[in-house]
């Protein structure tokens, strides 16, 4: 069964990684709600001109206005000095009541919606604007003229009710105002999915998950999309994982998808033949976004990162270098073709000397601000080829978990146990036997 | 801030210490995203330095990608005795070890490192590159 691909995107920059490594690579593409207020028509563009019709959904962000002001701000270094970000307040001003009003001087809470007709209202402009905002923008556009009218469709794959994010505090605050945001929304759209965005605690609380799977089961949508906050599948316990799995198993039904926003390769697996294809799809970002915070942290200092098939993990270059060196893997391109990876990018970027592998860890030091302090960065052309050897990867991963056999998945992850536990020891490859362990019980 | 201080005060008994041992310092040289304290140039052969006023344990895992690239792999510490756990651990990986006499102000090896046979020869030039580029900007010591 295919397993969905969806990418998240990110910046205009990263408009040609949509149609890469090829034009059909990914089933649609999630854009944030902030983005798609600040440019429609940008978006508009996108969608027309640089992908193949990829379907869309926009994700509503309501959960946004329910954190710490700053959060929706500018991050100027005076207080006195911070705005609403120009993207917030725009989508602020589409949604209406009570966002308009509260938005930047406190964060949202469940009280401002014990008035059903403003919870009503509410409901009903943010599906207007997830229908409107960048349909809209798609029918203006020249391009249009061009395509074929039963070729494509302007509005968005699906719509998303309002949702906002529930921890094991505010769970019981939150859990009913967020099901009767669905309710509401159902009634008036037949392509309607619930967003669920949980806290991590609640994937092992039994009560509480219990609680959201029963409560959201019962709901009569199209489908869910799960975000679990700051969710690394890579560092997640055994408990977490398991809970994440019981999350997608127990909303599972005949004809309803399931799709992980921010997911690594083991959401691949929760999406494959080892838990009998419960989670139907998967969205990442171009290099990013397997995991990502509710709340949004900087990103630090950019660093070459080269993913590694068999540890289904981005590792920092020089420790790839480390790994790849004590497993003799760079004495030749034959070897790390064989031994690897042996994807387009690493093919056409290694040629036949592996001495071209220097190529994904490239730096040039740059000048932090006005300060002495000189930064090594990853150059323009590193991060490419490690983009794009990723991109290659990910591809490979989704068409590999759509079609193998549980015996198959369960190899490929032995393969990574086996053939780098003596060089990074078992701390380096327990993400891959606790991910065995869960599909073992 | 007192730590600032008293790492940079202790990186120029560290050039003064490798300048004697016939070194040409460069400091600050980037390294795969890293940036290293020190490096020696003797004979053609390359000496990296981690320093640091605490923390070997951090020293020691820095030191680790550093093996891709240099001949000898030295951690210095502001100290002038050192624990068993450490000395097993240096011996073991066959990094240097240089500590400084407090009270005299100067610097000594305690351990000299052991030639490293882990380079990667591609990565190693790119490197050579770095400390190159260092040098036509400055941030270079002759001995």
């Amino acid at each position: 069964m295919q397993i969905k691909h969806w990418m998240m995107f990110g910046t205009f920059a990263e408009q040609r990684h949509f149609v890469y490594p090829t034009k059909d690579t990914y089933q649609g593409v999630v854009i944030n709600g902030n983005m798609a207020a600040h440019a429609p028509d940008g978006l508009a563009a996108f969608l027309l001109e640089k992908t193949n019709n990829l379907p869309y959904i926009i994700d509503p962000i309501t959960h946004a206005f329910q954190h710490d002001v700053n959060a929706v701000k500018t991050r100027d270094k005076d207080p006195s000095k911070r705005k609403i970000k120009s993207s917030i307040e725009k989508i602020a001003n589409y949604y209406g009541e009570p966002i308009k009003s509260i938005v930047g001087n406190r964060p949202i809470r469940p009280p401002d919606f014990k008035d059903n007709s403003i919870l009503t209202s509410f409901v009903k402009n943010c599906l207007k604007f997830q229908k409107d905002i960048i349909s809209t923008s798609m029918e203006n556009n020249e391009s249009i003229k061009y395509i074929l009218p039963t070729k494509i469709n302007l509005l968005p794959y699906a719509l998303i009710a309002p949702y906002f994010y529930m921890t094991e505090t505010s769970i019981d605050k939150w859990i009913e105002i967020n099901l009767e945001a669905v309710n509401i929304a159902n009634s008036s759209n037949n392509n309607l999915f619930a967003f669920i965005l949980i806290d991590k605690g609640i994937l092992t609380n039994s009560d509480m998950l219990n609680k959201v799977i029963d409560k959201y089961k019962r709901t009569d949508v199209k489908g869910y999309i799960i975000w679990i906050d700051d969710f690394n599948e890579t560092e997640a316990t055994s408990s977490q994982l398991k809970g994440y799995r019981d999350l997608v198993n127990g909303l599972k039904k005949d004809n309803i998808e399931i799709l992980n926003l921010h997911g690594s390769y083991f959401s691949l697996l929760l999406a494959s033949n080892l838990n009998d294809f419960s989670l139907s799809g998967v969205c990442h970002g171009p290099e990013y976004g397997e995991y990502r915070s509710v709340i949004p942290v900087g990103g630090g200092i950019p660093i070459a990162r080269y993913y590694i098939p068999e540890l289904h993990s981005r590792i920092r270059y020089r420790e790839v270098l480390e790994i790849l060196s004590s497993k003799e893997w760079l004495n030749n391109h034959s070897v790390f073709y064989n031994k690897v990876c042996s994807c387009d990018e690493c093919k056409e970027t290694i040629k036949a000397d592996i001495s071209n592998f220097t190529l994904f860890g490239i730096t040039e030091s740059k000048q932090r601000g006005d300060s002495s302090v000189f930064i090594d960065y990853p150059t323009t052309e590193a991060s490419i080829h490690c983009l794009q050897h990723y991109l290659h990867i990910k591809k490979k991963e989704f068409e590999f978990a759509s079609i193998a056999t549980k015996e198959e998945l369960i190899n490929n992850l032995n393969s990574g146990i086996n053939n780098y536990i003596d060089i990074i020891g078992d701390d380096g490859i327990k993400h891959l036997i606790l991910w065995k362990r869960v599909f073992e019980n | 801030m007192k730590t600032i201080k008293l790492e940079m005060d202790f990186v120029e008994i560290l050039c003064d210490f490798f300048i004697t041992e016939g070194c040409s310092i460069f400091l600050e040289v980037p390294s795969m995203g890293q940036s290293v304290d020190l490096v020696g140039i003797k004979s053609n052969f390359i000496y990296v330095v981690e320093v640091k006023i605490s923390d070997w344990r951090r020293a020691i895992k820095q030191c680790k990608a550093h093996e891709i690239v240099a001949d000898y792999i030295c951690v210095a510490l502001y100290r002038d005795k050192l624990s068993k756990n450490l000395e097993v651990e240096i011996d073991k990986l066959g990094y240097g070890l240089v500590l400084i006499d407090k009270e005299k102000g100067n610097c000594f090896w305690r351990k000299l490192p052991v030639k490293n046979n882990k380079i990667w020869q591609p990565q190693r030039k790119q490197f050579e590159k770095k400390i190159f580029e260092k040098k036509l900007n400055g941030g270079f010591y002759a001995n």
